[in-house]
């Protein structure tokens, strides 16, 4: 399918594809209240009450009030009705800014202001320096003379580096009023999502050029949400427009995010469910023949003859009402109160605060607090999240020299300073290069102070540095270049530009000094694109030592290389150059080649070291993490070097022999499929031994494996605890998360860019970092927080206790409504099996609205760890992850004990109040106060630690209850009139409750007890540690200590490993830019590796117990 | 900004930022730092608790059973004896024919010396008094105010009677039990005290004083027994006992009062009319004569349900002492979590 765009052409193309209307909005005015209900009455809970709801309504079988199911059953409703209303709304709003904004298109040959909603496809949009791009557009025109315009798109794929973009051949040269009559037609494809690619071609209309059809790629286009920078203006044509542009579509609607435990909630509620129909059938069945058979005896209760045709549904619809509240209907109330409360404790947290910015971490989904102690995989981004994306210059070695080695800062060596004060010629010649070997704009502003624009952070800080040791770069005019050093100037012209590209890592200027017109050819780029290209005789490795040594730092390196070009050997190669630049087909291959004619023979003059700081604690986080059994995967759109060497330093993976990389490469399907298959044969083969084995891939191969191989690259997912995936796409990144959740891993994905939102969108939390690449990633996420560090906390207390709490919430919901719906099955045994109801409505209501719901929401404030245990042990984790505290054999422990709670409470009362006390009223009462103390004794027992508002909550409860029942006592209308006072009177009233209190509760202490002392969990025994005191201190000398990786001393870096290799696998680390060579495969060394206990297949195994 | 600068400007204007308004308000309760308890299941807190409880138990269990054996009670089935045996092949036609005369004399043998207060019972058995369509026939506006004579919502089917509203209605008033007891010792009349059988809160409050029966027992089928127009509900006791339904389906309603000692080998004969149907359901009818204790009637269950659990505890209490002693076990040992004990792994 393709889409033809007729340039200007205000008709044809308007009714073909839409406007640039975007809309996020799920509901509009009218078809919100029946989208909503049906929204929520897709939840078989919903489905469940609403049918209970309205059966009560039959009068003939409801045991109590129907108000007791409609009140709450309403409310529930319209509080998520107008949750989601709100949210619509603020959709609606930020849509709404957008699609006003006021942009110039031409219109009928006149440039108009105009809404940006109503940009059609084929319309001329004007854009200036600054503005957003409106909608996908493809470039006609450019401020710039060579037809370049630098466009951020940081919103995009989060890379905050300008890149460059031109227009099409055929435009070029198009003069500024005639564009506005520019007429042709762009044939492109059909929408679609992919950000790299957009193959297309543009024919001009007479009288323009209409010479050929001119191809477009994705160099020719600016994509919506882009911002044009360092351009004064641009113009293009729009071809994707509104909803079907490049990130529209890319924009997937995000889904309303279940937790984990949510589903596991709601599965015992089927289970539940099926036990109610089983039991309702059994139930029904005998009540039915108990009528038909003894009932027609019982003269009083006078059965008519011939019932309705419904007669036999009459029962087991009593029944289905009666036993209706085993599933509570307060579970979901007061888990989204809980849920509110566990997000406000992250709002609230004073550990979370970046002092920084002050910023406090925000939990946007209140609804997911739990899932974060399920974490078992976290994908994370690399740039701004693990590290502080500020480059920095520490370091560098000039002629075999280390500056900044001392202090860890080159910027305040002595000698450093001293060398440039005495105008030593190679470090002259360094910061020269430093300097001026980029692509970097200075501006000045009005105060005077000079501005870099530079499209990589690496080059700008050079510059920044290059200034800061008196070589200013200070103007750029043309193709001159202006230098002050030492308040000379020194004046350059470029001639050519060897641009940077990530096959030939290198880039390089030829430039003439003006000062005495000799050409020059400045280089700078990775080691392995430098120093093979050294002049004969030049020793290469005091510079390899040097790369070395910082790598290990984690710095990012850069050689600089030199060397003068005679003329005729310019003049010569600058024609073949020309030429290569010119030609249609494989250009780049071509330039590439031409240029590595020229760039040889270098002078290598020394090795920068750049650092992108690791936040604080980043390591000790991915450490403690680690050790909690989650697995760590890193996408990043970054370049596999620096993503490896950040990986290293960050604790990410270990080195060797620790640690095992392997990588997935190739450029083709095949080369990958082989690569991918080696990997996963070396991972089965490697699973089974204690080693952290990782792998490796870029953006093309996952590309591959992504597409052909899912499978294979499924089955590494699994086997591998930590992988690192570069130069990837924001769809890639949410692909990856989807791979991992199709394997029904629970995945937390944290970024802080706007290419992280999909990611973040799809994975199961999203977390967003909110830090320099602006608020996107924060804003799209379910929790913000401002640094990295904070995740720690997030998961290992804030998760896990919402974990714990929930898992005691809910399954005690269930025991309470179970326990009272038992008696009430008990009770129907005596009763004819007839459907009566033991309790009356009051009591039912108040059971599940006062009773039992206020000394269970304090809960929230149980902690069975102390939060230093939990990150002095993080391995305890796993008890979340693994679900064991909640899950069907916990479940069945919880309906074992409301099943003998029951047979307590029943057989007692109806034995103590046998005879003449067996009076209905009475009975229940018993019944209830029995249900009532157990409660308090069961919350009480289950509790780990007592605060005031505990003891308030469960003491005060049972207090409130008799207080209620008090008060409905002393109403005469009310048919518990006298009893509750007539009851507390009698001493046997006291000794029943007293008796069921106690045979209820010893065997259940007992029990606990002795798994407690005997088969204690590792939560017990660290709760007996923390608590006894002692044995916590040599808990915590037993624990390897984690130590920063990163300042080690330089000293042991030399040490060398004893390798052990196998040949399965490809030792990918050499790849990175500090070992040698890839061919060469000589060992690669790391340094002395950490003890760390690092739990492999912790999790895994422990799920399959 | 270097990490260290940055850590101590953070310390040092924490104070400072605290006060800033984009940061939480700090309290314990945010900071969930409140303080608390935690206490855990210590041996020697365990084995505390059993035997505490033991030792309440035992004596309360050896209390309360003494006091059930206290109470002296008598315990006559009288519905099979009450059919003549000539009709004891069909015994609900008998009772169902009124024109028979159902009177039956039993007599009792008192065992034990009995002390006033003696409660008379009548005690039904299998008879569901607790059954859905039963326990919901009445309407309480309708016994409480007069006004609301023609009020019989939740009565059916025993609402209307002749097209007429039944007060009281609904199948509980309409089954009212009818058999009668006469109590005579050596062939002087033993008095049964009739008077304040009822609860007084059901007398003030539940039963009207200015409402009377109207148009009940005159439907097509009699129920149970007849009520005396002229008398207020307030004031027909055995109505309103009646109408404290049972929760099970064996139950004792108190018929009366005798309020004078009955002595060792007194023996008490009783005519009764047998007029309620138990036949058809096969219910048995008894006549019970008991005493009461502070616990009320005979009941052993409470005392050898105390005596069982206090002594189970104490069984468990020694048995953990004796576990504690035999295979002592240090509380919170490192070595237990397997992450110290093997790095590699589960």
């Amino acid at each position: 399918m393709k889409r033809y765009v007729y340039i200007n052409d205000d008709e044809s193309s308007h009714d073909l594809y839409c406007d640039n209307r975007i809309s996020n909005r799920k509901y509009t005015v009218l078809n919100f209240i029946p989208k909503n209900l049906w929204e929520q009455f897709s939840r078989f809970m919903n489905q469940y009450f609403l049918l209970i709801a309205c059966l009560q309504l039959w009068s003939l079988i409801t045991p109590v009030n129907p108000a007791s199911t409609w009140g709450p059953l309403i409310f529930i409703f319209a509080v998520s009705a107008t949750k989601e209303a709100w949210d619509d709304y603020h959709r609606y709003l930020s849509d709404k800014k957008a699609n006003e904004k006021e942009v110039w298109v031409v219109k009928n040959g006149i440039k108009k202001l105009i809404q940006a909603q109503d940009i059609h496809v084929g319309n001329i949009v004007w854009l200036r320096e600054n503005d957003e791009v409106p909608c996908d557009l493809v470039l006609i025109g450019s401020s710039d003379p060579q037809g370049l315009c630098y466009i951020e798109t940081a919103a995009m794929d989060g890379e905050t580096d300008l890149k460059t973009r031109v227009i099409p051949s055929a435009c070029m040269g198009i003069d500024v009023e005639l564009l506005h009559k520019i007429k042709g037609v762009i044939e492109c494809p059909t929408p679609d999502k992919d950000i790299r690619r957009f193959d297309a071609n543009m024919r001009l209309f007479p009288p323009f050029i209409d010479n050929d059809i001119c191809p477009l790629t994705i160099k020719n286009t600016v994509l919506q949400s882009c911002y044009l920078r360092n351009t004064e203006w641009a113009c293009g044509v729009a071809v994707y427009t509104g909803n079907e542009t490049k990130l529209g579509m890319s924009r997937g609607i995000p889904e309303p995010k279940l937790t984990a435990m949510d589903a596991m909630i709601d599965k015992l509620t089927g289970a539940i469910f099926v036990f109610q129909i089983v039991v309702v059938m059994v139930l029904g069945i005998a009540g039915n023949v108990w009528k038909d058979t003894e009932a027609k005896k019982q003269w009083y209760v006078l059965y008519p003859d011939k019932g309705p045709w419904y007669e036999l549904l009459i029962i087991p619809l009593r029944f289905e009402l009666l036993c209706s509240i085993m599933i509570p209907i307060s579970i979901k109330v007061s888990l989204d109160l809980v849920k509110g409360l566990y997000a406000k404790f992250i709002d609230w947290d004073d550990q979370m605060v970046d002092l920084e910015t002050s910023t406090p971490s925000n939990a946007t989904n209140t609804a997911i607090s739990e899932d974060l102690g399920q974490v078992e995989y976290i994908l994370t981004d690399k740039t701004g999240t693990l590290t502080e994306n500020k480059m920095i210059f520490r370091r560098c070695c000039i002629s075999g020299i280390f500056y900044g080695n001392e202090n860890g800062d080159a910027l305040k060596d002595v000698e450093l300073l001293h060398a440039v004060s005495s105008g030593s010629p190679d470090v002259v010649q360094f910061l020269t290069i430093m300097a001026i070997c980029n692509t970097v704009i200075p501006t000045q502003s009005k105060t005077g102070d000079i501005l870099y624009k530079a499209q990589s952070q690496d080059e700008d800080a050079l510059v920044q540095a290059a200034a800061r040791l008196h070589m200013v770069f200070f103007n750029k005019s043309g193709n001159i270049l202006e230098v002050k050093f030492n308040n000379l100037i020194l004046q350059y012209e470029v001639l050519e530009t060897l641009e940077f590209t990530s096959d030939r890592k290198r880039m390089s200027l030829v430039l003439k000094d003006c000062q005495n017109g000799k050409i020059l050819l400045l280089s700078k780029g990775a080691d392995e694109a430098i120093l093979p290209y050294a002049r004969t005789g030049q020793q290469t490795r005091n510079f390899v030592e040097a790369v070395e040594q910082y790598a290990h730092l984690g710095l990012r390196t850069l050689c600089l290389a030199w060397r003068e070009l005679r003329e005729d050997e310019y003049r010569e190669w600058s024609l073949m150059f020309k030429e290569a630049n010119s030609t249609l087909v494989d250009r780049e291959w071509r330039v590439a080649e031409v240029c590595q004619r020229i760039e040889h023979n270098l002078e290598v003059l020394g090795v920068t070291a750049i650092e992108d700081r690791l936040q604080d604690g980043v390591p000790e986080t991915i450490e403690t993490l680690r050790k909690a059994g989650i697995n760590f995967w890193m996408l990043t759109g970054d370049k596999q070097n620096t993503a490896i060497q950040i990986a290293l330093s960050c604790n990410f993976i270990s080195p060797e022999p620790k640690g095992q990389l392997l990588s997935i490469d190739g450029k083709t399907e095949d080369e990958v499929r082989r690569s991918l298959e080696r990997v996963l044969l070396t991972m089965r083969i490697t699973t089974s031994e204690p080693k952290d084995v990782a792998f490796v891939i870029d953006g093309w191969a996952l590309d591959f494996a992504l597409n052909h191989y899912r499978k294979a690259f499924t089955e590494l997912a699994i086997l591998s605890r930590t992988a690192i995936c570069c130069r990837v796409t924001p769809s890639q990144k949410a692909q990856l998360v989807q791979i991992l959740k199709s394997c029904d891993y629970r995945t937390l994905a944290i970024g802080d860019g706007g290419n992280d939102v999909r990611m973040i969108q799809q994975a199961d939390i999203g977390v967003g970092i909110s830090g320099r690449e602006g608020l996107q990633a924060a804003r799209a996420a379910d929790y913000s927080i401002g640094k990295f560090r904070f995740l720690k906390r997030l998961i290992l207390v804030h998760g896990r206790y919402s974990y714990n709490r929930t898992a005691f919430l809910s399954q005690y919901s269930f025991y309470k409504s179970l326990l009272i719906c038992f008696i009430q099955i008990f009770f129907s045994f005596i009763s004819g099996v007839s459907g009566t109801s033991l309790f009356n409505s009051v009591s039912l209501m108040a059971y599940n609205v006062f009773y039992t719901s206020v000394p269970v929401l304090v809960s929230v404030l149980d902690k069975d760890l102390s939060e230093e245990t939990v990150i002095q042990h993080p391995q305890i984790l796993f008890y979340c992850q693994a679900g064991r505290l909640l899950n069907p054999s916990t479940f069945a422990g919880w309906f074992g004990r409301s099943l003998f709670h029951a047979i307590v409470v029943f057989l007692i009362s109806i034995h103590a109040y046998a005879y003449d006390k067996s009076e209905m009223e009475e009975v229940s009462m018993v019944a209830l106060s029995g249900c009532i103390w157990l409660q308090a004794f069961v919350v009480a027992m289950e509790t780990n630690s007592f605060t005031i508002l505990q003891h308030l909550a469960i003491w005060g409860n049972l207090a409130g209850f008799y207080a209620i029942n008090w008060i409905f006592s002393a109403l005469p209308a009310s048919g518990m009139y006298t009893i509750m006072f007539r009851l507390c009177r009698q001493p046997s009233y006291w000794i029943s409750i007293f008796l069921m209190t106690a045979a209820g509760m010893t065997p259940i202490l007992a029990i606990k007890y002795f798994r407690f002392t005997y088969r204690p969990s590792k939560i017990n025994t660290l709760q007996q540690a923390e608590r006894l005191g002692g044995p916590i201190v040599s808990l915590g000398t037993i624990e390897p200590q984690p130590r920063p990786l990163i300042e080690k001393d330089v000293s042991t870096l030399s040490i060398t490993q004893p390798k052990i290799r196998n040949p399965v696998y490809e030792p990918l680390l050499s790849d990175s830019p500090n070992a040698t060579r890839r061919s060469a495969g000589t060992p690669f060394d790391f340094f002395q590796s950490q003890s760390r206990s690092s739990l492999p297949n912790y999790s895994r195994n422990c799920k399959d117990n | 900004m270097s990490s260290s600068s940055a850590a101590a400007s953070g310390s040092a204007d924490s104070t400072a930022a605290r006060r800033n308004t984009k940061r939480p308000k700090y309290s314990k309760f945010t900071q969930q730092e409140l303080p608390a308890c935690k206490p855990i299941l210590t041996p020697r807190a365990v084995i505390s608790v059993f035997l505490l409880v033991s030792v309440v138990f035992v004596p309360v269990g050896v209390a309360s059973l003494l006091a059930s054996r206290k109470v002296v009670e008598i315990v006559h089935r009288y519905d099979a004896e009450c059919i003549p045996p000539s009709n004891s092949s069909d015994k609900v036609a008998y009772i169902q024919n009124s024109s028979v005369d159902k009177t039956c004399k039993i007599t009792l043998k008192v065992q034990k010396h009995m002390k006033s207060p003696i409660h008379v019972y009548y005690q039904l058995d299998n008879f569901y008094q607790n059954h859905r369509r039963y326990v919901k026939s009445r309407n309480d506006e309708q016994l409480r105010d007069s006004s609301k004579w023609d009020s019989t919502s939740g009565c059916k089917p025993e609402d209307m009677a002749n097209g007429k509203p039944i007060v009281p209605c609904g199948l509980i008033a309409w089954s009212l039990f009818n058999d009668t007891y006469v109590f005579s010792r050596n062939n002087k009349n033993l008095t049964v005290n009739k008077k304040g059988i009822s609860w007084k809160s059901d007398r003030d409050h539940k039963f009207g004083k200015n409402v009377f029966p109207k148009n009940f027992q005159n439907g097509s089928i009699i129920g149970g027994a007849h009520l005396n127009d002229s008398i207020p509900l307030s004031q027909q006791e055995d109505l309103i006992v009646w109408m404290r339904t049972a929760a099970l389906p064996t139950f004792r309603k108190l018929y009366g009062k005798i309020e004078m000692d009955l002595n060792e080998g007194d023996t008490i004969s009783v005519t009764l009319k047998n007029n309620y149907n138990t036949y058809s359901f096969s219910g048995k009818k008894k006549l019970v004569l008991s005493t009461t204790g502070w616990l009320g009637g005979k009941n052993d269950f409470l005392g050898i349900a105390y005596l069982t659990v206090g002594g189970l505890c104490f069984f468990l209490a020694m048995a953990f002492t004796i576990i504690y002693f035999v295979k002592p076990r240090q509380l919170g040992d490192p070595s237990y979590l397997s992450w110290n004990r093997n790095p590699g792994g589960h």
